[in-house]
């Protein structure tokens, strides 16, 4: 029987360490995800799950369930993620590499279906939307991948970086904005470095 | 409603209200502006789910499962029924004896037995206190069995001084202060969580950054052959 958040909760509230790590399983993914993306550092989003577990864990008896214990994380780990980045004194970096290695490619999952051209493609496509996303102020950053990856509502992003429903939105347009005409800037560099190619050779 | 963003990202992501939805439809149908409006931002919305997350490996070392307590349900019923026979024998026999070898007139007072006197007594002071914990982490079944024993301590405490049984006190030590010595323990109890906490942290710490190492020293070997971790390649 699968149980919710709210009963894992309580249950690891009253004692049950087992009830807590089925919530660290249940929601390691999208933390590390949505530390990785805020800080672009692989292991610093590590430690940033695990301290934001260990945070959780001891301020359960705090927690009074008023929010999901899933916005409750979030929370949490933006926090850390902040706290990182004053600390610090550093932008996010997304550690884009030099060239696609073709080892790393023949050790990557491809699927059947999917050729190594186009595995290099949705590979550039990453980088190229993690370069673009890094370099976006953090709170247009933070607003984008609530909503697109952690699919957060107007009101529970508005809640979590406590502003105003409609600096949400603002905050959302103008940062897809932005995206849209960087990433459009690169498909047109891409297609004029592809025609060139072209012409060189023939 | 072209100057109206607001509006429109409510519409994008799906979060406007009925009549509203109609209102930017009916527009849309009119305004060419809006309408590549909206495509550029559906675009760029397919474009974000292209960024990957690289996989990780758990860095959360999950805790031991902890021991179930054994309930009457768990002991046969042939052996309840010898234990509750022998109980009655042994309480017959002690009865009988009482009445034969005690005189009649004499106080009855049992003392308060060795075991839960040693086990509450006071803790060592000035520092000594951390003597109690161990230098490392407690297997969370013992932690678990240590508290169920205070819980039964402090419950036989209670229980005893609600029907005014002169037992405790005949131990010269007060209920109260038997309590105290109770909440003590429990506070050491809470320090070793803490520890098993803190030593739980850093071996997570540790694995993960052996993991990371272990994946980084793979990608020396395998793309820098001639780097010299490669066995056999210089």
């Amino acid at each position: 029987m699968t149980r919710t958040d709210e009963e894992l909760v309580a249950r690891a509230t009253a004692g049950d360490q087992d009830s807590f790590n089925q919530l660290v399983a249940r929601w390691e993914r999208p933390i590390y995800a949505l530390a990785y993306r805020t800080l672009g550092r692989e292991e610093e989003a590590r430690d940033v799950v695990q301290e934001a577990f260990l945070r959780a864990y001891r301020g359960l008896k705090g927690f009074k369930g008023e929010a999901k214990f899933s916005s409750w994380l979030y929370r949490i780990t933006l926090n850390l993620c902040r706290d990182w980045i004053r600390r610090e004194r550093r932008a996010p970096i997304v550690q884009v590499p030099e060239g696609v290695d073709p080892v790393d490619l023949a050790d990557a999952q491809v699927s059947p279906a999917e050729s190594v051209e186009d595995l290099v493609g949705r590979r550039e496509m990453s980088q190229a939307v993690a370069k673009a996303m890094a370099e976006l102020p953090e709170e247009q950053r933070v607003a984008i991948m609530l909503k697109e990856y952690h699919g957060l509502t107007f009101q529970e992003i508005a809640d979590q970086l406590d502003c105003p429903l409609s600096t949400v939105k603002t905050r959302l347009y103008q940062g897809l904005s932005v995206l849209r005409r960087r990433l459009e800037r690169r498909q047109s560099e891409e297609a004029s470095l592809r025609r060139a190619q072209w012409e060189s050779s023939s | 409603m072209c100057d109206d963003r607001e509006r429109l990202i409510g519409y994008v992501y799906d979060e406007c209200e009925g009549r509203e939805r109609q209102e930017i439809e009916a527009h849309l149908e009119t305004c060419h502006t809006c309408r590549r409006e909206i495509t550029g931002l559906r675009e760029v919305r397919q474009d974000l789910l292209a960024w990957d997350v690289p996989d990780s490996p758990s860095v959360w070392r999950p805790f031991a499962p902890q021991r179930a307590p054994i309930t009457w349900r768990d002991v046969p019923g042939w052996m309840l029924a010898a234990a509750a026979s022998l109980v009655f024998f042994a309480g017959a026999a002690g009865g009988a004896a009482t009445q034969v070898l005690l005189p009649r007139a004499a106080a009855i007072v049992v003392p308060a037995p060795p075991a839960l006197v040693a086990a509450t007594a006071a803790p060592p002071r000035d520092g000594l206190a951390s003597v109690a914990m161990t230098s490392g982490p407690v297997p969370s079944d013992q932690v678990r069995d240590l508290e169920m024993r205070l819980q039964a301590m402090e419950q036989r405490l209670r229980d005893a001084s609600r029907d005014g049984d002169a037992r405790v006190v005949n131990a010269s030590v007060s209920s109260r202060e038997l309590l105290r010595r109770i909440e003590e323990l429990r506070t050491w109890k809470s320090q070793q969580d803490d520890m098993n906490f803190a030593v739980q942290d850093s071996f997570g710490k540790l694995l993960a950054r052996t993991n990371s190492l272990e994946r980084d020293l793979q990608r020396v070997s395998i793309s820098a052959p001639g780097a010299g971790l490669a066995p056999g390649k210089q």
